[in-house]
C-alpha cells in the first residue's frame, strides 16, 4: 500500500530561500532536502537573483512558490505574470510550483496582500475555470495554498476547510496545506484546527508549510518571523500521522534568521517525518480523512 | 438582499485598504454598506479593527519595497520622513505591477511634485538614479562583444558600425552630484559634506558581474553614448560628438577600448 498516495513529489523538509542566506548556500553548499523559492523574486529577474536560484537548483530540488498569481481576483489573469512564471517554470524546472487560494488586487490596482475570498460557489467556480487557465498556460498542475485571514465574511456559505477542497476537485488542482494558517485562522474565527484537518483529502495534498506568527491579543498576526509553536508543531504531527511524509516547508518572511537556524527548524520536522514512517503502517495511516 | 458578487466584495475590501488620497469617493451600492453587513463578527476584535491590519499591511509593503530601491534618498531624508513620503505616494499613486519590488517605480515624478524636493531639488535625480541601479541590478547580462572584434574593424567599417549596448546599462544626468550623494548613502549624515551648487554629474549605471556599478561621465563621453543608446551608428555619433568640443579632439579610441574591455557593447552590426 501507498502511503504517498498523490502524484506530488516528496522532497523531504526544505526551507525558503532568501538573500540573506545566498553567499552560505553557494559557499557551503550546506546539506538540505530542498529550497523554496519566491517566483516574483526570480520570473522579473536576469541578474544576481536569477543566478542564485540557476546555481541552488543544480544541487537542490526547488519548487516556485507564487505570491502574485491573484487566482481569485475579479479581474482577467495577467497574460504577462503568465508569460513570465512560464519562462521562469521552463528554466529552473521545479519539483512543485505553488501560489495562494487568494486574491491580491482588483481593478486593476495591485494591494499586494494575500486576500480572502468568501467562501462560495462561485468564488469555487470562478477560480476552478481560472486554475485550469494556470495549468495550461504552465502545462503542469499547481498547488493552491490555504491563507491567513483576519475577517470572514458574512455571504460565506461555507467553512474554509469545503471551500478549499472544492476548488481542488473542481480545478484538478493540489492543496499546499499551510498548518500555520489553519491555526491562526481557528483561533481568529473560532474552529477546531482538527475539524480543518478531517475536512481535507489527504491525497489533494502536495505539500505543507509551517511558520510562525504572532499573537497580537484579540487576534493572531501571520507574520513568518517566529519559530513554529507547539500546537502547530502538533497539527503537523496529526497531518504527517494522517496523510504521510509529504514535502514540508519551514517558512520565514520576515526578521529572516540565521540559516542554522532555519536548518534546525527544517531537522525538528523532518524527524517528525522520519519517526511517522517508522511507526507500523496500519498506525501510519489509521484514522486518516476521508481521501 | 442579494449576496453580493466577488467583484463587489473585492471592490468594498480595497476601498478599506488603500488610503483615502486614492479610495473612490462614496458611490452608493454595496460599496456604501458599513463594515458589519460584509463581516463576521469575530470572537475577540470587532471586523472593523481587523480590517486595519490589511491597511497597515499595505502601508508598510509599499514603504518597505520603497526603502528596498531607494536607500540613499531614504538616508537623506531620514528615516520617518522617509515612512511619511512613502505614505503620501501610496495615497497619491496606485500599485499597478504584481511585483511589489516595482510599485516604486513613479517615486522619481511623485518626488518632482513633493514638498520635499524644494528643500531638497535634486531628490528626484537621486531617486531617478537609484530606480536605474534597481533596473540594472535585475537585468539581463549578455555575452560582451569581444574587445578584439572592434580592435580588429577595418577603418573604412567604423562609420557604418553600430553597438549594441547590455540592457544593464542606463545613463543618469543631474545638475546636482547625485553620484557623490548615493555614494555617500551609508554614511552617517553628521559626518557628510557634499558641495551642491555647479557640480553637475552625469552618471554611468553598469555592471561587473552580478553587481551594480556607478561611475562618472564626462560631459562628452555621455554625450557619445547617448548616442549610441540611440542607435546611431559610431560615424555619425563621432562627428555630433566633434562639433559639440572645442579644442583637442577627445580620446575616443580609449572610450571605446575601456567600455569594450568592461563588456558594455554586445554586438557590432556594419550598417
Amino acid at each position: 500500500m501507498e502511503r504517498r498516495r498523490g502524484r506530488w513529489p516528496a522532497l523531504g523538509c526544505g526551507v525558503g530561500l532568501r538573500a540573506d542566506h545566498y553567499d552560505l548556500i553557494t559557499r557551503e553548499w550546506p546539506a538540505m532536502d530542498w529550497f523554496e523559492a519566491i517566483s516574483e523574486n526570480y520570473m522579473d529577474s536576469r541578474g544576481r537573483p536569477f543566478h542564485m536560484l540557476d546555481a541552488v537548483r543544480h544541487r537542490y530540488p526547488v519548487a516556485l512558490h507564487g505570491v502574485s498569481l491573484s487566482i481569485g481576483s475579479a479581474d482577467p489573469l495577467d497574460p504577462r505574470y503568465l508569460e513570465q512564471l512560464k519562462a521562469l517554470v521552463e528554466r529552473i524546472e521545479p519539483a512543485i510550483v505553488s501560489d495562494h487560494l487568494c486574491w491580491t488586487g482588483v481593478d486593476g490596482q495591485q494591494l499586494h496582500d494575500l486576500l480572502p475570498l468568501p467562501f462560495t460557489e462561485e468564488a469555487v467556480a470562478h477560480v476552478a475555470a481560472r486554475v485550469g487557465q494556470v495549468q495550461a498556460a504552465l502545462g503542469r498542475p499547481i498547488l493552491l495554498e490555504n491563507v491567513s485571514a483576519y475577517v470572514t465574511y458574512r455571504h460565506s456559505t461555507m467553512p474554509e476547510w469545503e471551500f478549499l477542497t472544492a476548488v481542488a476537485r473542481g480545478a484538478g488542482c493540489g492543496i499546499l496545506l499551510d498548518l500555520n494558517n489553519i491555526y491562526v485562522n481557528a483561533v481568529n474565527h473560532r474552529f477546531d484546527p482538527l475539524d480543518y484537518l478531517a475536512g481535507i483529502s489527504g491525497e489533494l495534498v502536495g505539500q505543507f508549510h509551517l511558520a510562525g506568527h504572532t499573537d497580537r491579543g484579540a487576534f493572531l498576526f501571520d507574520t513568518h518571523d517566529r519559530p513554529v509553536i507547539e500546537p502547530v508543531w502538533g497539527l503537523y504531527q496529526e497531518a504527517v500521522r494522517r496523510w504521510g511524509p509529504i514535502t514540508t516547508l519551514i517558512e520565514w518572511d520576515a526578521d529572516i534568521p540565521p540559516f542554522e537556524h532555519l536548518a534546525a527548524e527544517a531537522a525538528q520536522a523532518r524527524a517528525i517525518l522520519t519517526e511517522v514512517q517508522r511507526l507500523p503502517l496500519a498506525l501510519s495511516v489509521s484514522g486518516g480523512g476521508p481521501g | 438582499m442579494t449576496p453580493p458578487s466577488l467583484r463587489e466584495t473585492q471592490r468594498w475590501l480595497k476601498a478599506r485598504i488603500v488610503p483615502a488620497g486614492q479610495a473612490e469617493g462614496p458611490s452608493g451600492g454595496p460599496a456604501a454598506a458599513p463594515d458589519e453587513a460584509w463581516l463576521n463578527p469575530q470572537g475577540g476584535a470587532p471586523g472593523t479593527a481587523r480590517l486595519a491590519v490589511y491597511a497597515e499591511g499595505y502601508l508598510a509593503r509599499i514603504e518597505e519595497a520603497l526603502a528596498e530601491v531607494y536607500p540613499a534618498t531614504r538616508h537623506v531624508v531620514g528615516r520617518h520622513a522617509f515612512a511619511a513620503l512613502a505614505r503620501n505616494y501610496a495615497s497619491a499613486i496606485p500599485s499597478q505591477d504584481y511585483n511589489l519590488s516595482r510599485a516604486g517605480r513613479r517615486l522619481p515624478e511623485f518626488l518632482s511634485t513633493a514638498p520635499l524636493a524644494g528643500d531638497l531639488p535634486f531628490l528626484p535625480d537621486l531617486a531617478r538614479l537609484e530606480w536605474a541601479v534597481a533596473e540594472a541590478f535585475h537585468a539581463a547580462w549578455h555575452p560582451p562583444l569581444d574587445p578584439s572584434t572592434l580592435a580588429a574593424l577595418p577603418a573604412e567599417a567604423w562609420p557604418r558600425a553600430r553597438l549594441s549596448l547590455q540592457p544593464a546599462v542606463a545613463r543618469v544626468a543631474s545638475d546636482w552630484p547625485i553620484l557623490d550623494i548615493w555614494e555617500a548613502r551609508e554614511r552617517p549624515v553628521a559626518e557628510t559634506r557634499i558641495a551642491l551648487v555647479n557640480r553637475p554629474q552625469r552618471v554611468l549605471v553598469t555592471r561587473r558581474g552580478v553587481a551594480v556599478q556607478c561611475e562618472l561621465l564626462d560631459p562628452p563621453q555621455d554625450r557619445l553614448l547617448g548616442a549610441l543608446m540611440a542607435g546611431a551608428p559610431l560615424g555619425a555619433a563621432c562627428e555630433a560628438l566633434a562639433a559639440s568640443v572645442e579644442g583637442d579632439p577627445p580620446p575616443v579610441a580609449d572610450w571605446f577600448a575601456r567600455w569594450a574591455g568592461a563588456g558594455l557593447f554586445t554586438r557590432c552590426d556594419i550598417l
